[in-house]
């Protein structure tokens, strides 16, 4: 068993594994935020395992299994998408346990400390489109999780790899040829899963939080041109609750987070087949209008 | 000769925010964590409420389901 540590603000992981490729693979994307380095004297907030199941069956149907303070969220998935496992398994940590925050499933990208929030439905293309943005000048503050201080109502980088599926696998490496990818964990409940690790000026502006001015939601759409609808606060608020992680176990102080952050941001649903034509819209209607 | 009034009432303890744009409410009850909406301006909802009788199939089944989730409640009261 090997443990290391990833450094991933506002977060410290510690994670214990006794599968290669997930060391491999953490060691490639995470590259400098990941560290061997154990000391006592650090913090570590989420203690985390990712290791082969037990018996006679890892060695004919090698599987992997996601624990955390002894709790095992997620069935055992084949040992070859360890790392996803672990990922997700991440994901899954914040939203479960972070409720100092309001956590949104969205991506989360800003330009000059503003923030627009992407929540969307697996399918939607947000993360093919946060990956997009995130390498043209945008500022990645998350692909998955929007973690939203309730006293201010910004939102905290929590910068991580980027999730891409399917066909979105090879669109990317021919967007960014020069991009870090982890392996590929095929045929997972997803489909073809892999993880772009995150431009270095993301995680060198890992400490910036931004002011959420944008709320869009994506929804690729193929043979189309941008179709923009202007979604009304009620509509956005019920969306949005469709999304959140942990309202409901937050309670009043979620509803009230959620509602001032509508009241004083711009909505919208759109329908894309260019990113270009999305990067477009959002600087120029939502960033620079703010 | 006697009649009954019927209103609705807001449920007290329960959150609701009616949004500037005035495209309707948001409502939030911290006991049960129902979350809920309605696409109309809180003066129109006053209005519905104050003569549950007197609106539209639509208007009454969305005071109802108002009602069913605990944000609103049904008042009689003698005239």
């Amino acid at each position: 068993m090997q443990s290391f540590r990833l450094r991933v603000e506002p977060f410290t992981f510690e994670i214990s594994t006794n599968i290669e490729m997930v060391i491999n693979n953490a060691k490639l994307i995470y590259g400098q935020s990941f560290s061997s380095d154990l000391s006592e004297n650090d913090y570590v907030d989420y203690r985390i395992s990712i290791c082969h199941t037990n018996g006679i069956r890892r060695y004919y149907k090698p599987q992997a299994r996601f624990l955390c303070d002894n709790r095992e969220p997620f069935k055992p998935l084949k040992a070859s998408q360890g790392y996803a496992l672990m990922e997700w398994g991440m994901n899954w940590v914040i939203a479960a346990n972070e409720l100092e925050y309001v956590i949104v499933h969205a991506g989360v990208l800003a330009k000059d400390g503003k923030a627009i929030m992407l929540p969307a439905p697996p399918g939607s293309g947000k993360s093919t489109l946060t990956a997009h943005l995130a390498n043209s000048g945008w500022q990645l503050l998350s692909d998955e999780l929007a973690i939203i201080v309730p006293e201010t109502g910004r939102v905290l980088p929590f910068v991580r790899p980027i999730c891409l599926k399917n066909a979105s696998i090879e669109l990317a490496k021919s967007w960014f040829p020069e991009a870090v990818f982890s392996t590929i964990a095929k045929d997972t409940h997803k489909g073809d899963v892999i993880h772009l690790a995150p431009p270095k000026c993301a995680i060198d502006m890992a400490t910036q939080s931004a002011e959420i001015v944008g709320i869009v939601y994506p929804q690729y759409t193929p043979n189309t041109q941008l179709d923009i609808y202007q979604l009304s606060m009620t509509e956005t608020f019920m969306k949005l609750a469709e999304n959140a992680f942990n309202f409901t176990a937050r309670g009043a102080g979620s509803f009230e987070t959620v509602t001032k952050l509508i009241e004083r941001s711009k909505h919208f649903e759109i329908h894309y087949n260019d990113v270009n034509e999305v990067e477009a819209f959002l600087r120029e209607d939502i960033i620079d209008a703010s | 000769m006697l009649s009954n009034k019927k209103q609705y009432k807001f449920v007290e303890g329960m959150q609701m925010h009616p949004f500037s744009d005035q495209s309707g409410l948001a409502f939030y009850d911290p006991r049960t964590t129902v979350l809920s909406s309605i696409a109309v301006p809180l003066s129109t909802l006053n209005e519905w409420m104050a003569q549950p009788t007197h609106i539209e199939d639509e208007q009454q089944q969305a005071l109802e389901q108002l009602c069913f989730q605990g944000f609103i409640y049904l008042n009689t009261t003698e005239n």
